[in-house]
């Protein structure tokens, strides 16, 4: 059996491929676009400049928030120690100081 | 963005006959839902690299690999039965080939890498050098494929004629 004889064959008994849709490339364009929309937000995402500014936001928000803590914390320590009897007790010893002077 | 996708789908336009064909002699159980899914997610995987294709090489070239890819991904995810196609050690299961008729039972009794040379040269029509092309492979080896394949389709249908007195 020669090549032409095979490919007549081939082509005259084996079952054909079943045609394609004619919407096809409607599917894959629509689909095309649904990726590209979806890859352009996580672009946007990873955009340099866009990176920048969030980590510097965060770490902006991170630190006000600890300094502000930290003073809270601070005025908290002071009013416990202006209120407590050490304080009173150190009044107490500077004035006999002064007084021995 | 329009310039891109207005080249791509001339490219769809050229090749996808093509793509249709060589996907559904890879695997010819697949039903017409599951070819169409293969045939779009392959051209949809096309264009996410797109960008990475150069010209040098074909673009039948390149997609029929990622063709190829496709289906052997989707029948290893949706039909282990069906996988046992694309194993070089075995040929086609029996229910398998109960669907099909002799001729096609004979391309399926070909192992993949003879099968696979065998459609691209006498279904789909490619000459050697395309076939080099688009398996990578050497000249000698592709004549040597199809020589083998050639051999192996015509012990199939001989003894065919001989068992069941079918007239080709």
């Amino acid at each position: 059996m020669n090549d032409n004889n095979l490919r007549t064959l081939l082509k005259n008994h084996s079952k054909s491929v079943p045609q394609a849709s004619p919407y096809e490339w409607q599917k894959i364009n629509q689909r095309i676009d649904e990726l590209e929309s979806r890859s352009s937000i996580l672009d946007l995402i990873k955009h340099p400049i866009l990176t920048r500014l969030t980590l510097a936001f965060t770490l902006t928000a991170v630190i006000l928030f600890s300094s502000q803590n930290f003073g809270s914390r601070n005025q908290e320590n002071l009013e416990e120690y202006l209120f407590s009897d050490s304080y009173f007790e150190s009044i107490e010893e500077n004035q006999t100081y002064a007084w021995i002077d | 963005m329009t310039i891109k996708k207005d080249k791509f789908k001339e490219l769809y336009i050229e090749t996808q006959s093509f793509v249709r064909a060589s996907v559904f002699w890879l695997a010819p159980t697949l039903d017409r839902d599951q070819l169409d899914d293969i045939v779009q997610e392959t051209y949809l995987k096309s264009w996410r690299n797109f960008d990475q294709f150069k010209g040098s090489s074909h673009f039948k070239t390149w997609i029929y690999a990622i063709g190829k890819n496709t289906t052997i991904d989707y029948l290893k995810k949706n039909s282990p039965k069906n996988f046992i196609v694309f194993d070089d050690t075995e040929t086609t299961r029996n229910e398998d080939l109960e669907m099909l008729d002799l001729i096609d039972k004979g391309i399926m009794s070909l192992e993949i890498k003879l099968r696979e040379v065998f459609i691209l040269f006498y279904k789909l029509e490619l000459s050697i050098k395309e076939i080099q092309e688009v398996l990578s492979l050497k000249e000698g080896t592709v004549k040597s494929r199809l020589h083998s394949a050639r051999k192996e389709f015509e012990n199939f249908l001989n003894s065919q004629e001989i068992e069941e007195g079918v007239e080709l």
